[in-house]
């Protein structure tokens, strides 16, 4: 054992006893304390999980059907009704009101919630998946390996985002399946680039080398000692991208090609209520407030994980 | 660059789908009629000889013939490009409007009330929906309170509402932006210097800070330009702006492939040509950074 090994073992000065030692302090729970302490990121935290709750129990939480339109959910002159209508015979009010064909509002926003994170779990974690397993094999491999991959990524982040989504989505038709698709592949690259940073840096450290002496495998090497060094950034990465990726379903959902009728998004359903924003403004009001609160529960929980997660990106 | 994106436009227009030729016989064409158009539009050569022509023809500023209306394609486009252009800079301007004021109001009372109360509606405004957005700013400055008109294209009016859309959504970024370099650049040595010599506060903030914590920011607004010119597909769709971004929203809706992915590689040509004027102009704002 070297002097600097004994010297940091030694308990230090100040120890109440000198026989207990200070509980393990390590890099996941320095960054719990961290976030723990960090209001605005509670507050994301609380928001997410609050959605999660809704979504899962949408079936139970809702008062109506969804997709049924009511005949009493439509005035005699043939419009929507407002917020704290009253419902049909013998069932809950329309507490949000319903749209131009009798839907109970409330229940619809419950069950697009489900989209939206569908969106956010599925079509992010493939973008995370892709982009995680490419920034590592171009960074870890170097030579033609990261040439090629780089290079793709470089030409796929010049085309701006929906400007992409349009291109692909002319190709195949829309619906939920492809919209995943579409941002699954649009999304990877931003996080491929940043692992690709990451694993530069990392796979030069002396415990890869140490692992290498000892005869580990690239594999072995890659999944057991740089990509645990990579768990940090991806986790802030998975909430920011969360809300770019909800956001972004929603906008396709508004422009009519990307979650299709009669299943209940909120970006859809705003397309579907803009022609009636005269006389019910919360056919627009509504569906916009919930993508707000869920794009900015994933922000604030994601600037709050990098705070937490990655110390050396100070944030003031 | 631009080849790397030429080529997955080529391939979505020509590979993926199954036949050009049958989405443009249509459904109920006869077979006869399917294999001449595919023997016009040159679809039973190999795909090689394919893209080489379509570069060919791309180097020729020749992006192929719409589907829809048999026009060239680039000429559509440029027929629209100057609404879009119009917007972009609106946009743009805006957005350095609103975000410079926050950002150094933020930055100069660092933890502050109004410092706080900006961070807050930025992100907000981050994260709420520009579609959205637009649409409310259209219901209370439209409707209710009737000041501007809703949507459509003519006179200056006309462009406040869009502009002001993406200008409350992307100033957050400016304004977090600037804040965060003014902060480093008031702890640095030579505004302590400039305060120590009886420097009045205003002329050490504006000449000393802002003045230096200006280029990134033209370099953000400068590739937003570039980045909205090459398509503002959700303004434009909100207020009816006649823009490229319809177009090619119009072209989705009517199936008309090679449309679309003109459009889409014209916005990347702009994107890239935009990241590149503005690494050059960098140089010359920032004489520290030169290319060796």
């Amino acid at each position: 054992m070297s002097t600097r090994a004994i010297l940091t073992s030694a308990p230090p000065i100040g120890e109440s006893s000198f026989f207990t030692t200070p509980p393990a302090r390590t890099y996941w729970s320095d960054a719990w304390q961290r976030l723990r302490k960090d209001r605005a990121a509670l507050c994301g935290a609380l928001i997410v999980s609050l959605l999660l709750v809704v979504a899962l129990g949408a079936p139970v939480l809702s008062p109506h059907d969804p997709d049924f339109g009511y005949v009493e959910g439509i005035s005699l002159m043939g419009q929507p009704l407002p917020p704290g209508s009253a419902g049909p015979p013998a069932r809950p009010g329309f507490l949000l009101g319903t749209d131009n064909i009798g839907r109970d509002l409330l229940s619809r926003l419950i069950f697009g919630a489900r989209i939206s994170l569908t969106i956010g779990i599925v079509a992010n974690g493939l973008a995370m998946l892709i982009g995680t397993l490419v920034g590592l094999t171009a960074g870890y491999f170097g030579g033609a390996v990261e040439t090629v991959l780089m290079r793709f990524t470089d030409v796929l982040m010049s085309l701006p985002p929906l400007l992409f989504a349009l291109a692909l989505i002319a190709v195949f038709k829309p619906g939920i399946g492809v919209v995943i698709g579409v941002i699954a592949v649009i999304y990877w690259t931003y996080l491929a680039r940043i692992i690709y940073g990451r694993v530069l840096s990392v796979k030069e450290q002396d415990f890869v080398d140490a692992a290498r002496c000892l005869g580990a495998t690239d594999t072995r090497i890659l999944f057991r000692y740089v990509l645990p060094q990579l768990i940090g950034i991806a986790v802030v990465y998975a909430s920011l991208g969360a809300a770019t990726t909800i956001l972004t379903e929603a906008t396709l959902s508004y422009l009519g090609i990307g979650v299709q009728p009669p299943t209940a998004s909120w970006g859809m359903m705003i397309q579907e209520g803009q022609q009636y924003y005269r006389t019910a403004p919360w056919l627009i009001l509504f569906p916009g407030l919930m993508i707000l609160l869920v794009v900015l529960g994933f922000n604030l929980l994601g600037d709050g994980l990098r705070d937490a997660l990655d110390p050396r990106q100070q944030r003031r | 660059m631009i080849l790397g994106v030429s080529v997955i436009t080529f391939s979505l227009t020509y590979v993926i789908p199954a036949d050009p030729a049958l989405v443009i016989a249509g459904p109920r064409a006869t077979a006869e009629a399917i294999a001449n158009i595919r023997a016009q539009l040159g679809l039973d050569r190999p795909l090689y000889i394919r893209y080489g022509e379509y570069v060919w023809n791309l180097l020729h500023l020749d992006l192929g013939k719409s589907y829809l209306r048999n026009r060239p394609v680039l000429a559509q486009i440029l027929d629209r490009f100057g609404a879009t252009v119009q917007l972009a800079l609106a946009c743009v301007l805006m957005q350095l409007a609103i975000g410079l004021p926050i950002g150094v109001v933020s930055a100069v009372k660092q933890h502050s009330l109004s410092d706080r109360a900006a961070m807050i509606f930025s992100l907000l405004f981050l994260s709420a929906p520009p579609f959205w957005l637009g649409l409310m700013l259209l219901f209370l400055l439209g409707f209710l309170v009737p000041i501007f008109p809703l949507g459509g294209y003519g006179t200056p009016l006309h462009i406040v509402l869009p502009a002001l859309t993406l200008g409350l959504s992307g100033s957050a970024w400016y304004a977090r932006m600037l804040r965060s370099s003014m902060l480093e650049i008031l702890s640095a040595d030579y505004v302590r210097t400039a305060r120590a010599k009886g420097l009045h506060e205003q002329i050490v903030v504006v000449r000393h800070a802002l003045q230096n914590a200006i280029p990134p920011i033209l370099t953000l607004a400068g590739m937003d330009l570039g980045r909205f010119a090459g398509g503002l597909i959700v303004v434009e769709t909100v207020f009816g702006w006649p823009g490229i971004g319809q177009l090619a929203l119009e072209a989705l809706y009517n199936f008309d492939v090679p449309m679309v992915m003109g459009v889409v590689l014209f916005g990347a040509t702009l994107v890239v040509a935009m990241n590149l004027i503005v690494d050059v102009a960098y140089g010359f704002l920032d004489p520290r950074i030169k290319y060796q």
